[in-house]
């Protein structure tokens, strides 16, 4: 791979490499609790393949050069019961099987058109009341979760200040981040 | 043997001591030391140093472990102060966990509590409204509990002196049923809490609508660089300890000013047992205290002892400090200690939303929030239930999550995030009536590591208050309408009392020492050195925040002390 395509893979421009990537400043996935869920290195891809299906890179980085997939990782190993920490383990096995039979491989090996043709699909169909969880949508929720809650989203493109200094109860919409016109 | 203990005697005494160093521990150090009383606090969590001891206060929600939440063992572990709405992840470790100190639950109570120095102040919400007249006089109107033995009056210069030195945002509303202090710029409304106070004061004349007054340094001022602390910051994690000394807490404010005096010996992983009673000098000596570490047993002397161990466990230490002058419990001839017991009705709340305002939101936090004081009952009895409540209230916009789709289209809408309707909500804080039914006492068979017996709770609700929280969700259910205010939801949380965390009396203050415990210096009726200036002493609940009034309390029993002593009569 040449290095034009090698930084494009990892979303960084040019001139942006040779300094550290902005939104590895001050916060690495190493700041996480360790991974307890008992994934497997494959596995591991295809949920890195997933968020950054869901949130792709782009301009602005997207979930998987934001190590969402740690960050979900980290919330099923510390923040769920055992019930649904299984489900996300066999969750892996539905993708899997879904995804051969749809495609003939594995999800990650899928291309960016069939991945979100697979995960549309399954997030309309896996709406199972009695589970804990339904893999997919789980999965999309902490990817979201994750991603608004990094760093570089909050800091970028949310206006997150920890130290706002002020209070103001009239403030017009318009010159705040949120785009409602 | 002789010799020795008439060492350890001179050795360890003490002009005074403070039993515990919260809100109220805290303010009975800085006074007493400040009138120049050789004071030892003993405290019987661990130590907590201002800044140095608030190993969350920096932390980015990015940086905390699972992005703010519990680790779900904590919570299973947790079941009781799980419930409390400030633990997690970045002050779980200011709070109490259920297993390290059990209790026992005749009745369900949720007992939320912070062992360290500074107790629960590093953790409050810091509101802080006065009481008024209306509040005082409310068992002697409505012929419930006993008569308080003071008055507005009394404590009005008291609050004057605390607030001044804590620190108090607030509006000068001019109610006379929520008198103004001496108060910082206050904080802002927002657009449509605004509006809504508007709508409010033109239908109802009794009704008002106005800023929370808080322990925040909305300002600064000399009285608070000299304390070493600055303005508030509005960063709104106050919970984890602020490193600006933005907020009163005892950590940032009393203990450190106490502590430049040279007259204060703090004392961690000190847990007072018993209060010791001389049976030949007829008063109280001095306390005998556990080392939450060794659990080796100390005694320590004093002239005078305040009791500020929290509401519930100076009731505890109090019934435990038995004697045969006082097998009851210290200064209970009159049987009466460990009862009253009341706390605040919050399981009523209400939310809504509102479509007007839509150019507006907010920027920046407030650490404060909107507050409607009691209006009912309060000049004259009308209603079917005896007093009232007062009512948090807030507006903000909401967000709109829209998550559809997958891939850039769902990336764009998250990169462009809308705002929602006004979310509109309130909760209530309702009175409770003091009664002989709703007490704690010791259990007689399980103790607890250190030795002391657990304590037993038999505290509820009444048919009182289950009226009173119908009349609020009408009342509220009125006042919303009437702003234009739509899709109104009431809940009731049917929460355990304790969960408010304003659990008050057991020790309460009175004129009568047949039906009190505490005159009205709060002082012990029988033990004339002992005094009791947290939630223990209080007669009745009113609405308001209670911790400014055991301040208050506080600093007005230490002058009068420290003048009793200086005239030879303690
Ligand atoms: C989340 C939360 C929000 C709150 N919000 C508000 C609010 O907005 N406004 C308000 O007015 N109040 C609020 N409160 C309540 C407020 O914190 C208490 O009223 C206040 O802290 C009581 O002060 P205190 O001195 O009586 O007790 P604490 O501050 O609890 O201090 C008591 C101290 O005594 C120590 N102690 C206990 N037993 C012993 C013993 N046997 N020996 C030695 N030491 C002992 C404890 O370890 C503790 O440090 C809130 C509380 C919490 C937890």
């Amino acid at each position: 791979m040449n290095r034009r395509n090698l930084l494009k893979v990892l979303g960084l421009s040019a001139v942006g490499v040779a300094t550290v990537p902005l939104w590895m400043d001050g916060w690495t996935s190493d700041d996480l609790p360790a991974d307890t869920t008992g994934l497997d290195e494959d596995q591991k891809l295809v949920l890195a393949a997933m968020v950054d299906t869901y949130i792709p890179s782009g301009e602005i980085p997207g979930a998987k050069e934001l190590e969402v997939d740690h960050f979900i990782l980290a919330m099923v190993g510390g923040c769920f019961q055992k019930e649904t920490q299984e489900e996300f383990l066999t969750g892996f096995n539905g993708l899997h099987q879904s995804s051969t039979e749809a495609y003939g491989s594995s999800f990650d090996q899928l291309s960016t058109q069939q991945r979100v043709e697979l995960l549309i699909k399954l997030e309309a169909t896996e709406k199972d009341p009695d589970k804990t969880i339904n893999f997919v949508p789980f999965i999309k929720d902490l990817t979201i979760s994750g991603y608004m809650s990094s760093k570089y989203i909050m800091e970028n493109h949310l206006g997150y200040e920890f130290v706002p200094g002020r209070f103001n109860g009239s403030f017009p919409v318009e010159k705040s981040v949120y785009r409602n016109a | 043997m002789a010799n020795f203990n008439i060492d350890a005697k001179t050795r360890q005494s003490y002009d005074a001591i403070v039993i515990g160093s919260g809100i109220s521990g805290g303010w009975a150090a800085k006074e007493l030391t400040e009138k120049g009383l050789k004071t030892l606090v003993l405290e019987r969590g661990k130590n907590v140093e201002h800044i140095k001891d608030y190993p969350t206060t920096h932390l980015r929600p990015w940086e905390m472990k699972y992005r703010g939440r519990l680790p779900l063992d904590v919570i299973e572990e947790n079941p009781i102060v799980s419930k409390c709405y400030a633990f997690k992840d970045d002050a779980e470790h200011f709070f109490v966990k259920d297993k390290e100190h059990p209790y026992v639950q005749e009745k369900p109570f949720d007992w939320i509590r912070g062992y360290q120095v500074g107790g629960k102040s590093l953790l409050w919400a810091r509101q802080v409204q006065r009481w008024s007249d209306f509040d005082f006089e409310g068992p002697a109107r409505d012929g419930f509990a006993v008569d308080w033995p003071i008055r507005y009056k009394d404590l009005a210069p008291w609050y004057s002196y605390v607030e001044k030195f804590a620190g108090v945002s607030g509006n000068k509303d001019g109610l006379a049923e929520l008198p103004d202090g001496e108060f910082l710029r206050p904080y802002e409304f927002t657009k449509v809490e605004q509006y809504f106070k508007e709508q409010v004061a033109q239908k109802y004349e009794d009704r008002h609508v106005i800023i929370a007054r808080c322990a925040h340094l909305s300002e600064q001022k000399p009285i608070f660089t000299e304390q070493g602390r600055t303005q508030c910051q509005n960063r709104v994690v106050c919970q984890r300890g602020c490193p600006y000394g933005g907020y009163f807490s005892s950590n940032s404010s009393t203990i450190p000013w106490a502590q430049k005096t040279g007259n204060l010996t703090l004392q961690a992983d000190s847990v007072v047992e018993s209060l010791i009673y001389d049976e030949q000098k007829e008063k109280v000596t001095g306390v005998r205290v556990i080392d939450a570490k060794t659990k080796e047993t100390t005694e320590y002397f004093a002239d005078i002892i305040f009791v500020n161990a929290a509401a519930v466990n100076t009731n505890l230490l109090l019934l435990n400090s038995t004697s045969k002058r006082f097998p009851n419990g210290l200064g209970n001839d009159s049987g009466l200690l460990g009862k009253f017991m009341a706390f605040h009705n919050y399981r009523a709340k209400i939310q809504a939303e509102y479509d007007g305002f839509l150019d507006y939101t907010t920027d920046g936090n407030r650490p404060t929030s909107g507050y409607i004081p009691r209006f009912r009952n309060v000049r004259q009895q009308e209603t079917n239930f005896l007093r009232g409540y007062a009512a948090g209230f807030g507006a903000h916009r909401s967000t709109i999550s829209n998550t559809e789709g997958v891939g850039s289209t769902l990336k764009e809408k998250l990169l462009n995030p809308k705002l929602g309707p006004w979310r509109v909500g309130s909760h209530m804080m309702g009175e409770t009536i003091p009664k002989e039914t709703n007490f704690v006492n010791l259990s007689k068979t399980e103790t607890d590591e250190w030795g002391m017996p657990l304590l037993n709770f038999s505290v509820d609700y009444d048919d009182n208050d289950e009226k009173m929280i119908a009349d609020y969700f009408e009342q509220m259910t009125e006042m919303f309408e009437s702003a234009g205010f739509t899709n109104i939801r009431t809940s009731d949380t049917h929460q355990a009392p304790g969960l408010d965390i304003h659990e008050m009396g057991g020790v309460r203050m009175g004129r009568d020492p047949k039906t009190s415990l505490l005159n009205e210096w709060n002082q012990m009726h029988h033990a004339k050195n002992v005094f009791v200036t947290d939630g223990a002493c209080m007669t009745s609940t009113a609405t308001q925040n209670p911790s400014l009034t055991y301040m208050a309390l506080t600093a007005r029993a230490v002058d009068y002390a420290v003048k009793e002593m200086k005239k030879g009569n303690l």
